[in-house]
């Protein structure tokens, strides 16, 4: 029960499944602030693992300096989540912000909440960031990712050379539909999937059945 | 190093890490503009691993080489991978340091960079509550 309530505190976490983008603020109990708690503001990059050990993360750009914060969604000392603004990017990792310019990542702590009506869709922010010149933490150019404005022709030379016969690390992804289906199912769609299963997997009983009833009858016909 | 990397993994702080002064003491601001970043030579922990192979965490004492002067110091940010980081303990950017003397005591007069509120845990360090009594923000 006591996992039950927890979660619902975290109903608003759930509405954007294996997605970042959205501007999250985390209440955590603190033993030595000043008021037991403390408060960080910062848009959600990834979000990571499944059930229980489901994590994610915040980040934001403080006096200059970027911090990022990971929180483990069912860790009893998180006391709020709230959820600022509800949107998505185009991608759902966005640790490349961390390569980005910090006016992508910046965030006031006092931010006003953007209402969002329920039951609408997330708004998609279609935002090109644009990162700064490299050495970059990973090579951003070789994955498929729609959220950074050309990163082809900001990438070093010496690896455009290298790697020039392989323009992505994962081509075959694109093909993987079961993947898709494993990082973003909905649950309307998976009950509709559910419902086309069980009317194909009736009819081909029925045609079975009906043929078998037909082959019956004709080794034993009736008189 | 991998393939598809522009760097290799972030190994944590060891010795010949280049760090970010954050306080606002001169002698972190000459090494700031003259470009050339204090570096870890040494790590203070106990015991023959920590001594055969030093590596610092948030809030750990070390010995940092800046503009041709030893000088002791206390890391306040660190830079951790992904996979390494734990509930709500921040991992910044840069690797960040406070300079301080041999007494113990913090040579600027102001923190510029949010703290990690992790560090007031510490007891080990009776110095470093001198440091946090600088700090203007906790993250």
């Amino acid at each position: 029960m006591a996992l039950l309530s927890r979660r619902a505190a975290r109903t608003l976490c759930w509405v954007t499944p294996r997605r970042g983008g959205s501007v999250l603020a985390v209440t955590l109990a603190d033993k030595y602030a000043p008021g037991r708690q403390r408060r960080f503001v910062g848009i959600c990059i990834r979000r990571e693992k499944t059930g229980l050990h489901h994590h994610f993360t915040l980040r934001n750009v403080i006096d200059g300096l970027g911090v990022e914060i990971k929180y483990d969604l069912y860790n009893p000392s998180i006391l709020k989540i709230e959820t600022l603004k509800l949107e998505r990017r185009l991608d759902s990792d966005l640790s490349y912000l961390r390569d980005a310019l910090p006016e992508y990542s910046t965030f006031d702590f006092d931010m006003e909440p953007v209402p969002h009506a329920v039951g609408t869709p997330v708004p998609i922010n279609p935002i090109k960031v644009k990162l700064r010149p490299p050495p970059w933490q990973s090579r951003w150019e070789m994955r498929d990712l729609q959220g950074i404005d050309d990163v082809w022709t900001n990438a070093t030379a010496y690896f455009k050379r290298k790697f020039s016969n392989k323009t992505k690390l994962e081509p075959w992804r694109k093909y993987d539909l079961i993947a898709d289906y494993r990082v973003d199912s909905y649950r309307e769609d998976e009950e509709q999937i559910q419902d086309e299963i069980r009317t194909f997997e009736k009819e081909q009983q029925d045609i079975r059945g009906s043929k078998k009833r037909l082959l019956k009858s004709a080794s034993h016909p009736v008189s | 190093m991998s393939r598809h990397r522009s760097r290799p993994p972030n190994p944590g702080i060891q010795t010949m890490t280049r760090f970010k002064v954050v306080d606002n003491s001169v002698l972190g601001k000459q090494a700031t503009l003259s470009g050339k970043a204090p570096y870890c030579i040494h790590v203070y922990k106990k015991g023959a691993r920590q001594k055969h192979m030093p590596r610092a965490n948030l809030g750990d004492k070390i010995l940092v080489a800046i503009k041709g002067e030893l000088k002791k110091a206390f890391v306040v940010g660190e830079c951790r991978h992904r996979s390494l980081t734990e509930h709500g303990v921040p991992s910044t950017d840069s690797n960040n340091i406070v300079l301080i003397d041999d007494e113990g005591n913090p040579l600027g007069t102001r923190i510029l960079a949010p703290i990690p509120s992790a560090l007031r845990a510490r007891r080990d360090h009776p110095e470093l509550t001198k440091l946090l009594a600088l700090a203007t923000k906790f993250v």
